[in-house]
């Protein structure tokens, strides 16, 4: 019998809520990998991957933070809606 | 016997130009030599390059030839699995990590999105991309589209299972069958729960990161870019002599 349960890798995980976090692990994992094959020296590949994580994070901050500018102030001064 | 001059400057093709030829080598690095500029990195455009001693005892460690050159086996190896291109050219070390990353993607996008993630018959533009991973994607794909879909009752058609349905193979064809509430209630439903929403577009988009990710090592694994050595310590010399 198939029940409902949980499964790992066979089930969606039931995370809606928190689904921006996710970005976190995919950029780490994301980081490792490119670095490993564009980090000309090694030596200096670990502070190399954390740069690069800093830098998509970084950005990604200042992407959503613009938009929440862009969207809450700026369109409603643009075109303001009656209520 | 023949030299190879110890790499000093970031600018490698001027590695052996004060060299005499019979003592310039691929493969032995000679130590020590004496970076006198305030500048390392413009030290040839200074001076002429010096190289205190070329005795053998000088000689401290051999390297291995860098594989540099078009490498088709390596390549293909890549786009088997990740990382094992590299490790066909002897870096383990990058294979290593490579398959950390790229594996690193293709397991967190499933493990969010479940084995739905990797779809080639609803999300073939996605699977196109993410079966760029290799033999792992063909492999969960290929269990995906046998063991959790069915076809539908009504139209034939292969689909993953709605809340409500069970999986049945009949005549060795897997079928959709409707669940009588007791069944329901017992618990018994579709083999997965597909993702749905942002879940399933950021399993997906892991996935097809992870893709597009073990391409570039699939070049760089295809044409290798020389591997740059760490920069050993100057020793002080004991003995004159110049190239």
């Amino acid at each position: 019998m198939i029940t409902l349960a949980y499964t790992p890798f066979i089930d969606a995980l039931p995370l809606h809520e928190a689904w921006f976090l996710l970005i976190v692990p995919m950029t780490i994992f994301l980081a490792i990998g490119y670095k490993a094959v564009r980090c000309s020296n090694m030596k200096h590949y670990p502070k190399e991957v954390v740069i690069f994580i800093v830098q998509i994070l970084g950005v990604m901050a200042l992407l959503a933070i613009g938009f929440t500018i862009f969207v809450n102030v700026l369109v409603p001064m643009i075109a303001p809606m009656s209520s | 016997m023949r030299w190879r001059v110890l790499k000093s400057s970031h600018r490698p093709s001027t590695i052996a130009r004060s060299s005499g030829p019979d003592r310039c080598a691929y493969g032995i690095t000679l130590e020590p030599r004496v970076n006198t500029s305030p500048c390392p990195g413009f030290v040839f455009l200074l001076r002429p390059r010096r190289v205190l001693s070329l005795h053998p005892v000088h000689c401290l460690r051999m390297t291995t030839p860098q594989p540099t050159e078009f490498n088709p086996v390596a390549g293909l190896a890549a786009l088997i699995f990740p990382g094992a291109g590299h490790l066909v050219l002897g870096r383990t070390k990058r294979a290593a990590l490579i398959c950390i990353g790229v594996m690193g993607l293709f397991t967190f996008g499933l493990l969010i999105g479940g084995i739905d993630a990797i779809d080639s018959k609803n999300d073939k533009i996605w699977f196109y991309a993410q079966v760029l991973v290799g033999v792992p994607t063909i492999a969960v794909n290929h269990v995906h589209q046998s063991q959790f879909k069915a076809a539908d009752p009504n139209n034939g058609y292969l689909r993953s299972g709605f809340p409500g349905e069970h999986r049945q193979v009949i005549d060795g064809q897997a079928v959709w069958q409707p669940l009588t509430q007791e069944q329901i209630a017992s618990g018994m439903g579709p083999p997965n729960v597909p993702g749905l929403g942002r879940i399933n577009e950021i399993a997906m988009l892991s996935i097809v990161l992870a893709g597009m990710l073990n391409l570039i090592v699939f070049l760089d694994a295809l044409m290798p870019s020389p591997e740059k050595q760490a920069r050993p310590k100057a020793t002080p010399a004991t003995n004159g002599g110049d190239a």
